[in-house]
């Protein structure tokens, strides 16, 4: 049994505090409506890598939201302007150092923004948060493979099963049987390329292979990377973005791949939401997302070495 | 043997990996948003003490490895077998040279340390962290030598030999710390 106490410090307490009035000052400075969007739904995410909490209803089954994403996006669809929300996520399983399965999300959409202003704008947050007079990080941009070519010496387009599996084994990956070429992808880039990266500096990786496109389209001149990006600060995930995908045709051809690949896993069923894809028949406009993790953002502004101690009450006793 | 889900991983845990026991050292979960999630472990080979680095997906299962820690009181040594009894089942075991390693310089009749069991036989023995030994053996200091911090080889009961600060005699009992094998004072005896 842990202790009754709360995990954060009271001066880490205040901080918190103080840091959303500055994350929603940034978003008021910038004309960005803060909207609140329900985070119990009749829908979750097909997305074979993250495990929703189900919860049992009178009539049927309802989920936590994983992100707010969808919700946010019906509001895009219905004629909603630039919007941002800070709220919680839950995702079953996430629970370390770095992660808790509750935890807060900032997620925040504008109308029209390409890739390169999508990046910019997330930076800007990560930099008003985290530098002050005494510390100043170095903003780095850099494409998927170029992270391959620079790290491993080798074009991640040119990657066989034979070097995937090599620099598996190299690596120690126990379990080789078991897994699939994308999980081994994932391996490498979270064992051999995040940590290489500078720990002094915010780096925006951009163009992900079209394999790992999520919700983001496709580069309408080179369709093998996705307009999708991520923020890390030294080797820590801040952010995921993407210049949204907005034709339901793709979108669900999307879905049902997720489920297929859900099914090859054995992992459950879930079904695909249909209220978001009759908002993208309907319409969504023409925008880019971002979600950043604010207490990932806190840990290294109140230079904290576990999440925990920017929570009120961490996952093992909440 | 029970197998293990990497969500019950934790630090002390025995898990079996290549036909050896490990002990879990230290376990990390890493996961990028959207990708994969695995568990990065530093594990140590109950037999060789060595530490590695090992990673597996989250949602796998690892065998258990029949290992257990008991304490035990040393009864004697034959030379080639040291004999320790299970404190509360009274069941003897027989552990070689291998298995004692080290913790034979430190052994008294009588003592109670920690043995590993690996499938019911002694894999390591663990002195207790302070013991209280005789020393049989050591020269007077030299007069006049009154250098700080000097010290002289002082042989013990078991046969070991420990550095001892120079007003320590021969026939006095000692307390050593067994991690560091280093001296810590005089024990005055009752």
């Amino acid at each position: 049994m842990s202790h009754w106490q709360p995990t954060i410090s009271l001066k880490n307490l205040q901080a918190r505090a103080h840091v959303l009035d500055r994350v929603r000052d940034f978003f008021s400075q910038r004309n960005v409506l803060e909207v609140e969007t329900p985070l119990v739904c009749s829908h979750t995410v097909t997305e074979p890598n993250i495990k929703s909490f189900s919860i049992a209803n009178m009539s049927s089954g309802r989920y936590l939201q994983t992100s707010p994403e969808y919700a946010m996006k019906r509001l895009l669809a219905s004629g909603a302007p630039d919007i941002f929300q800070i709220c919680k996520s839950f995702r079953d399983g996430e629970d370390g150092t770095h992660h808790n399965p509750e935890f807060t999300m900032i997620e925040w959409y504008r109308l029209g923004y390409t890739l390169e202003e999508i990046m910019g704008e997330t930076v800007s947050l990560i930099v008003e948060i985290l530098n002050t007079s005494d510390r100043k990080l170095s903003i780095g941009y850099v494409t998927y493979n170029e992270l391959f070519e620079k790290i491993l010496d080798l074009s991640f387009f040119d990657l066989t099963e034979e070097k995937i599996d090599q620099l598996c084994i190299d690596h120690r990956l126990q379990s080789q049987h078991s897994i699939t070429k994308a999980q081994k992808i994932d391996f490498i880039f979270s064992h051999y390329i995040v940590p290489k990266l500078d720990v002094n500096a915010i780096t925006c990786v951009y163009y992900y292979p079209a394999e790992q496109a999520a919700l983001a389209r496709l580069n309408a001149l080179d369709h093998s990377v996705a307009e999708r990006f991520e923020v890390f600060c030294g080797g820590l995930e801040l952010a995921n973005g993407y210049v949204e995908l907005t034709d339901p045709g793709t979108q669900l051809a999307r879905f049902e791949k997720d489920q297929l690949t859900r099914k090859e896993n054995y992992l459950p069923d879930i079904e695909i939401d249909q209220y978001l894809l009759n908002a993208q028949k309907h319409g969504l406009p023409e925008c880019a997302g971002v979600a950043v993790g604010f207490d990932r953002l806190l840990m290294l502004a109140l230079e904290a070495s576990s999440i925990e101690e920017v929570m009120s009450f961490s996952w093992k006793n909440a | 043997m029970a197998s293990y889900s990497t969500n019950e991983f934790r630090s002390g845990l025995k898990i079996m990996i290549d036909g050896d026991p490990y002990t879990i050292v230290e376990n990390e979960f890493v996961k990028p948003g959207k990708g994969q999630a695995f568990n990065r472990v530093k594990i140590r080979n109950l037999k060789t003490g060595r530490v590695v680095d090992r990673t597996f997906k989250s949602g796998d299962s690892v065998e258990g490895a029949d290992v257990m820690e008991v304490d035990m009181q040393y009864l004697y040594s034959d030379g080639e077998q040291w004999h320790f009894m299970d404190q509360t089942s009274f069941e003897q075991h027989a552990a070689d040279a291998t298995a004692v390693g080290e913790a034979s310089n430190w052994l008294k009749d009588q003592d109670i340390c920690q043995v590993t069991l690996y499938n019911g036989a002694p894999l390591s023995v663990s002195a207790p962290n302070f013991v209280e030994l005789k020393i049989t053996q050591s020269d007077p200091g030299v007069k006049g030598d009154t250098a700080q911090g000097a010290t002289k080889p002082a042989t013990l009961e078991t046969g070991a030999t420990v550095k001892v600060p120079l007003f320590v005699e021969e026939g006095e009992v000692i307390k050593i710390d067994t991690r560091t094998g280093e001296y810590v004072s005089r024990v005055k005896e009752a």
